[in-house]
């Protein structure tokens, strides 16, 4: 039977239609350009959930009393959100108007790349950033002569702490200038550890980032720094490819990650166990040492140890070479192009990039000033380990991490599988170096995409 | 009679309200289906068919996506431990759900009790019963080690550490958190199943074994293949437990397909290849639904 189409369903189809289509524009429409259609009064600040959210609040009142009329409201974002899926939000018209992310990650590429960033170079005159921020921290944070977001406090990776009476009933002293002196000496040390009941060195190497940290400490110590610096920038499309990560001292660090699991340098099932589980372990009094940063001391001490705890730095794997500090200065506030309010969110960081608030929200939450003027000295609440580990930074430097440094298809997201199936025995260290080098060529080659700029 | 003005043609035309109203009545269904189902099915094809990194137009690249998956040793590993996770987790499932059903429904001593206790685990979080499990896990500290050591096997095993034995940790977890939900719909179709029926088998001397698989079973093949396709479903789709207990490793070891897809999009930002994962992983459970259906089909077909 042939039906035959009547006017009335022809309409309903033509509106259904209508609705069909301006339904689908709908996104479309919430990724076009937006327009500033703030209050002027009312700013939405995106941070971190973590130890610092709670003094920002603080902030909040201070600018509110300073600005007279405006509302300042802070949102979380979770660690997992910021590193990818908070894109989205951040380039929608619902963003915040200071949004929070990760410099080393995706996210800050892809905005930048879409035009999706309001530039700030106002807000750094203002604030004097350039002259107070390092000049690696300016150059990192300067695209194009311009700049579109605020460092705002600097992470130490992969300080190792210790429990002070295990190494007691273990016989070993406290590590000298926080430094030891061979890989060898580090073994022997855990041997005795072993030996007076201990489980010897934590990594979570089940979390996304720990296992990659371990290499991280490991590998400035065991290529040149030339190699080092060409190695935190020779992804890019048509960088020099004269660096390899199947080079020697890249394979060395593999090769030490391997040996420390196959001889029991790490805790009992460390490729099973998250950074927490670790930090639990090591709390409890059963396992000697942890690997952590700056940033886990204040959740070490919130757990309330039984004992005093040391730390110390990894070995070199040059002999007669000093273990720097890596550095994380990826922890950026931007304004996404879509914000209803940038003019009060640039007052907002113009008012909170100071001395005062480095020194009263980062330092109180635990993470370093990045300020080059504020001195270690000057800081009485960073906790006297951390303390200790700022001060030691100034002297035996301080590299940028690598693994949040390249892309994550070459770092953190794809160094830690690897990394774990290294350990597991799955890989050597020569085809572990191989997988690396393949990404990295993967990379170079424009195919994948991922490379920052 | 010019006042009717009806002519024979027009009382010949046939009614089309009939037609136009159903029309009208399903298009809001239609519309919340097109917007809610199609469109991001379509619009996660669109985008597989391109470079995207989560904002702006995407760049269309043709097949390239698919190839680079034709390629990729960790795709292929991923589709090899998903079937793995898949079948472990499938069979134990739907067969622990079904003796459960069975033992209640025939009334066990406190089967009422059971029902609850087995249901349990269904209404937990999956987030939340992968970080206990997770815990749970751990050599010397944890509760099924403990367990374990107290009946003399030892309480040092790394479950989670080692890629031979962290996926049977997480097809264990999975069976856990859904053999209630299994149990709960077979119970509902075995209690349509008329009780003298059993009563006239057990006067025929048939045991428990017999009524189970000669009354029970073949009565329930229906529900049975529905409660087998849909945990098909969840066991593809089972990103919460793996994510909370070990996140795909070690290594690549419990990396699933959802997991896999969730890395190359949300960290690699590749969304386009992350895309192209996804429709294959949707073909692959559409095809593993459909292959489920048909065996059930067939197998009662049969059993009429």
């Amino acid at each position: 039977m042939r039906i035959t189409r009547t006017p009335r369903a022809t309409r309903y189809t033509a509106v259904a239609g209508v609705l069909l289509a301006a339904a689908a524009l709908l996104p479309a429409c919430g990724t076009g350009p937006g327009a500033s259609s703030g209050d002027g009064k009312s700013l939405r600040v995106q941070i971190p959930t973590g130890p610092m959210a709670s003094a920002m609040q603080q902030v909040g009142k201070d600018f509110e009393k300073a600005n007279p009329g405006t509302k300042v409201t802070f949102e979380g974002v979770d660690s997992n959100s910021s590193r990818g899926p908070n894109v989205a939000l951040l380039s929608s018209t619902a963003t915040p108007d200071i949004g929070y992310l990760q410099r080393s990650t995706g996210v800050w590429s892809a905005l930048l790349k879409n035009h999706q960033l309001t530039q700030i170079d106002d807000v750094w005159t203002a604030a004097g950033l350039a002259s107070k921020y390092s000049k690696s921290q300016t150059a990192y944070y300067t695209t194009d002569g311009h700049h579109y977001g605020v460092l705002y406090e600097e992470l130490l990776i992969a300080p190792v702490y210790y429990n002070k009476a295990a190494f007691a009933k273990a016989g070993i002293p406290d590590p000298a200038d926080h430094q030891i002196a061979s890989v060898a000496d580090f073994e022997a040390m855990v041997g005795r550890l072993k030996t007076a009941g201990y489980q010897g060195f934590g990594v979570g190497g089940s979390s996304p980032y720990d296992l990659g940290h371990t290499l991280d400490a490991l590998l400035p110590t065991a290529v040149t720094p030339e190699q080092y610096a060409a190695m935190l920038t020779n992804f890019k499309p048509g960088s020099p490819t004269d660096v390899k990560y199947t080079d020697p001292g890249f394979v060395k660090v593999l090769q030490t990650i391997q040996d420390w699991q196959r001889k029991g340098i790490y805790q009992k099932g460390m490729l099973g166990m998250d950074t927490t589980q670790a930090q639990a372990l090591f709390t409890s009094g059963k396992l000697a040492m942890l690997q952590g940063g700056n940033y886990s001391y204040a959740d070490l001490k919130a757990a309330k140890p039984s004992f005093d705890m040391g730390w110390f730095l990894l070995p070199s794997l040059t002999p007669g070479r000093k273990t720097p500090f890596n550095a994380f200065n990826g922890d950026t506030l931007v304004i996404p192009a879509k914000a209803a309010n940038p003019a009060l969110a640039k007052k907002f960081l113009q008012f909170f990039m100071t001395d005062k608030y480095q020194v009263s929200v980062v330092a109180g939450g635990g993470s370093l000033p990045v300020f080059t003027s504020i001195r270690p000295s000057s800081l009485s609440n960073l906790g006297d380990l951390v303390q200790q580990q700022f001060e030691l930074s100034q002297s035996v430097g301080l590299v940028n991490i690598w693994d949040s440094t390249v892309p994550s298809t070459l770092g953190q997201a794809f160094a830690v599988p690897v990394l774990q199936k290294l350990a597991a025995g799955k890989l050597s260290p020569q085809q572990a170096a191989q997988q690396f080098q393949t990404a990295l060529e993967s990379l170079q080659s424009g195919k994948v995409s991922g490379a920052s700029d | 009679m010019a006042a009717h003005g009806v002519t024979p043609a027009a009382l010949r035309r046939p009614r089309r309200r009939p037609r136009t109203f159903p029309l009208f009545m399903i298009a809001p269904a239609m519309l919340l289906l097109a917007l809610f189902i199609a469109y991001p099915i379509a619009e996660s094809v669109h985008i597989s068919l391109g470079s995207w990194d989560g904002i702006g137009s995407v760049a269309y690249r043709g097949l390239a996506n698919y190839r680079r998956l034709a390629h990729d040793a960790l795709v292929r590993q991923s589709v090899v431990t998903s079937l793995a996770f898949f079948l472990g987790t499938v069979v134990f499932t739907v067969t622990i759900g079904c003796l459960l059903a069975n033992a209640i429904s025939r009334e066990v001593p406190g089967a009422r009790i059971f029902k609850v206790v087995w249901f349990l685990p269904v209404i937990i979080p999956v987030s939340v019963a992968g970080i206990f499990w997770s815990n749970a896990f751990q050599p010397t500290t944890g509760v099924a080690n403990s367990v374990l050591g107290s009946v003399g096997l030892g309480d040092g095993h790394a479950w989670l550490a080692s890629s031979s034995t962290a996926p049977y940790a997480t097809i264990f977890v999975a069976v856990w958190t859904q053999t209630g939900y299994a149990m709960l719909i077979l119970l509902g179709a075995m209690d349509t199943i008329s009780p003298e029926v059993h009563e006239a088998a057990t006067l025929d001397g048939v045991g428990a074994a017999g009524r189970l698989f000669r009354i029970t079973l073949p009565n329930i093949l229906p529900m049975l293949g529905t409660i087998t396709t849909l945990m098909s479903v969840f066991s593809f789709n089972a990103f919460g437990v793996i994510y909370a207990m070990t996140r795909g490793g070690p290594g690549n070891s419990t990396s699933i397909l959802p997991v896999l897809v969730y890395k190359q999009s949300f960290l690699d930002q590749d969304y386009g290849y992350g895309s192209a994962t996804a429709v294959v992983t949707t073909l692959i459970v559409g095809a593993i639904g459909i292959l489920v259906l048909q065996v059930f089909r067939q197998r009662s077909l049969d059993a009429r």
